[in-house]
């Protein structure tokens, strides 16, 4: 298989990476946006919707508060994505079971994310005693341009997170695909049931609400008896 | 809004552009304080000349943290005072102590409102589109999420450089911690939705009565519970597609 797709999926980790600390944060990070922009730009963007609906469900409730950094959730959408796309081994293995199986292989290596941030992240520590040291020799454009290579260290480290992703996940779908792709026709439907579901309870675990058990039960019950009657 | 004597429109303009990027030297050390730096040195370099911009930039390097949309008006305000300061009036708290009192509560009713609440509603929505294959959630999660961040910012910016100290009131009167308690209510009628949605059409792929249904909400409770409990919700996903498969293979084996 030729590189391209790989190229393209290490830009759409550049931008989604960029995006989740140096630069705008528009969300195009979260996972919901990032894979999908993965699929689409490899040609298949459904698959990129499934994964990023499951996985932003899963890691919805994580935020990174002061100086904690929570796992790569923006590299493992693309990372998944991009697996999920060029090693989808053909119609015989059904896509969403497939897209499933890469997304939990990535997930553990989303963890590598949190370390290659850190490193970003500490050598930005040195740019701000660069910084005074400008300001000491009245040398005030150099501000921007260390100020700047901020991002160049948060664009290195997203790479970085993608590269021991997609590496990663390749070396494990390579020992589990020919084990699992048996099973797979048959494990999909329930996992497209359990898996949002255990996505959703993940990120009520999270919500910070007094009657967050009432409300919830009360409108799976409106919402699951108007299916019933109109669905 | 029209400029101040010394700071024009387009200086201004600069400053809330340059903001998009306070973050992209944070350090564990001092966190935004280069980006702080960073995003204000254009309205610093026409207030403050020689001697009294590097007193000034050395001053600004000090610790700074808070969340990047609620940081604006703190920018804004502080651009205001250096200027005030500059044109020698009376500042009731000086623009450091002003800074540092205003960044915890921005970061914390910024992190509460933005990244704690209205992502994960937007999110949420989007979700449940994207489940049923709609690559329009895309679209309406950027939607829902950025015109209100990206409009709180600008505004919050222009709000923060017209009143200085007085943005305090204003920020109140935005009320974020009240209408963030509301919508997380929202966010789970929206996952409530969402499970509903997924038991309804996942029970008819695998051919189960649609009373199974009724159990999805004590399973998700109890689950939900779990991960409150400190089990990692990476754990707990691999745990239930493992059970998942082990269970449907021990089934086919009692049918044979």
């Amino acid at each position: 298989m030729s590189g391209f797709p790989y190229f393209i999926a290490a830009f759409a980790s550049l931008v989604a990476g960029l995006d989740r600390t140096a630069f705008l944060q528009i969300m195009v990070s979260r996972p919901i946006v990032a894979a999908p922009l993965t699929g689409w730009l490899l040609d298949d963007m459904q698959t990129g919707l499934y994964i990023g609906a499951f996985l932003e469900l899963l890691w919805l409730g994580r935020i990174p508060v002061g100086a904690s950094i929570p796992p790569d959730d923006t590299q493992v959408a693309v990372g998944s994505t991009c697996l999920a796309v060029t090693q989808y081994p053909g119609s015989s293995v059904p896509v969403v079971a497939f897209s499933i199986l890469c997304l939990l292989v990535a997930l553990p290596f989303g963890r590598v994310g949190g370390f290659f941030d850190r490193l970003a992240r500490r050598a930005n520590g040195t740019l701000w005693v660069r910084a005074e040291r400008a300001v000491e020799e009245e040398r005030y454009d150099r501000l921007t341009w260390l100020h700047l290579q901020g991002v160049l260290h948060f664009g290195f480290a997203s790479l970085m997170t993608f590269g021991v992703i997609l590496l990663g996940g390749l070396v494990c779908l390579q020992i589990l695909v020919p084990v699992l792709s048996g099973d797979l026709p048959l494990v999909q439907p329930w996992l497209r049931l359990a898996v949002p579901l255990a996505g959703v309870a993940a990120c009520l675990s999270t919500v910070n609400f007094r009657h967050a058990v009432w409300v919830y039960s009360g409108a799976f019950l409106i919402v699951y008896c108007l299916l019933l009657l109109f669905g | 809004m029209k400029g101040s004597e010394n700071l024009s429109k387009k200086i201004l303009w600069c400053v809330a552009l340059r903001a998009l990027l306070l973050q992209a030297s944070w350090n564990f050390g001092r966190m935004q304080n280069l980006g702080f730096l960073f995003t204000v040195m254009p309205g610093f370099r026409r207030i403050f000349k020689g001697r009294q911009l590097q007193r000034e930039c050395r001053r600004n390097l000090s610790y700074f943290n808070s969340n990047p949309v609620l940081a604006l008006p703190i920018i804004g305000a502080s651009l205001r005072l250096e200027e005030q300061k500059s044109r020698g009036e009376d500042l009731i708290m000086g623009v450091e102590d002003f800074k540092s009192a205003m960044a915890g509560p921005c970061a914390a009713m910024g992190d509460s409102f933005f990244w704690g609440t209205l992502r994960p509603l937007a999110a949420s929505a989007a979700v449940w589109l994207a489940l049923a294959g709609n690559g329009w959630s895309v679209v309406l999660f950027l939607l829902l999420y950025n015109v209100p961040a990206i409009g709180l910012r600008f505004c919050g910016f222009w709000q923060g450089y017209r009143r200085d100290y007085k943005v305090v009131d204003k920020l109140q009167s935005w009320r974020l911690s009240d209408l963030a308690y509301r919508l997380r209510s929202l966010l789970v009628v929206v996952l409530g939705g969402i499970s509903a949605w997924v038991a309804f059409d996942g029970l008819g792929h695998v051919q189960l009565s649609v009373a199974w249904g009724w159990s999805v909400v004590p399973v998700v409770l109890l689950i939900g519970w779990l991960v409150r409990r400190g089990v990692s919700s990476l754990v707990m996903l691999i745990g239930l597609v493992s059970l998942l498969w082990i269970g449907l293979h021990l089934c086919n084996i009692v049918r044979l």
